[in-house]
């Protein structure tokens, strides 16, 4: 399990350079993540450009880190690939997630996250 | 990290005709990855659409988890077999193991989460079937003396398939 951070201000982005987020790795992912977010930072971006595979097992862990963090630290996702938006969208957690095309609009002001931009 | 091409063709036995995958490996999660891995090559090489592939590969990952994780729970010694059959526009697909019988001796409808119901109450699991159901049909389970047999069909498009994308072109 390949997970690094990188903070920007009052963000820290969380890099998954793992490209399959599957039952494999699903519960080191958690873990990682868990240790990572050990902080009181204000924003946590999770970086799945390199995810080129994500099944209900990594949903779930993404699901668990996201309920980890508590309702005073927010949490993002940014550079979903077709694959991984398709699993998002199927399960409707694209409703739950507000979606980045990339972190650099995430970390951008006023910048329109991806799955807000188009027409629902 | 890319991913671990190495040990691939161990314990992975693929045996491939022009329009016929078929794959034999342990029911551990590691297999079924690698086998994942080495059915994508597969797929391309057939000529199937990378949006398609990306289907397949949910649709029989998530198939193959729950063998893993609940009809064969506890052992590593079970043997799945997958068989996938191309046809212009299906991939009709059975997978069979040695492991429980299905709940009821049906496959599980699937749950679709109400994603307002708040943080605390979001499960962080289950979404196998529904995402199976939705990507697939005429998904069939039958119990044949001591193994489970699950056939299905996902809608392809192939390279050079008249009606395909590209061939309408």
């Amino acid at each position: 399990m390949e997970l690094i951070r990188e903070d920007f201000d009052d963000t820290a982005v969380i890099r998954c350079l793992n490209e399959r987020l599957d039952a494999v790795i699903a519960v080191q992912f958690k873990d990682r993540f868990r240790d990572l977010a050990d902080d009181n930072t204000a924003r946590y971006v999770l970086d799945m450009s390199n995810v080129q595979f994500m099944d209900s097992s990594g949903l779930g862990a993404v699901v668990a880190v996201y309920k980890f963090l508590g309702p005073d630290r927010r949490f993002d996702i940014a550079g979903q690939t077709p694959t991984v938006d398709r699993v998002f969208k199927l399960t409707r957690m694209d409703s739950v997630f507000t979606i980045y095309d990339s972190v650099e609009t995430a970390l951008g002001s006023g910048a329109a996250p991806a799955n807000r931009a188009e027409a629902r | 990290m890319p991913d671990d091409l190495g040990p691939i063709m161990q314990g992975v036995t693929p045996q491939s005709a022009t329009n016929a995958i078929a794959l034999r490996f342990p029911a551990t999660n590691s297999d079924v990855r690698h086998s994942m891995i080495l059915l994508r090559r597969l797929l391309v090489s057939m000529g199937v659409f990378i949006d398609d592939i990306g289907k397949v590969e949910l649709v029989l990952a998530e198939a193959l988890n729950n063998i893993v994780e609940h009809a064969c729970a506890g052992t590593d010694e079970n043997m799945v077999g997958l068989d996938l059959k191309r046809t212009p526009s299906r991939l009709n697909c059975q997978i069979c193991d040695p492991g429980k019988p299905m709940p009821n001796a049906q496959p599980p409808m699937g749950r679709v989460t109400d994603p307002t119901i708040g943080r605390d109450r979001l499960p962080e699991g289950g979404f196998g079937w529904m995402l199976i159901r939705s990507l697939s049909d005429n998904i069939h389970y039958q119990r044949i003396g001591e193994t489970n047999r699950l056939t299905l069909s996902i809608p392809i498009r192939c390279a050079g398939v008249i009606g395909s994308r590209k061939s309408v072109n």
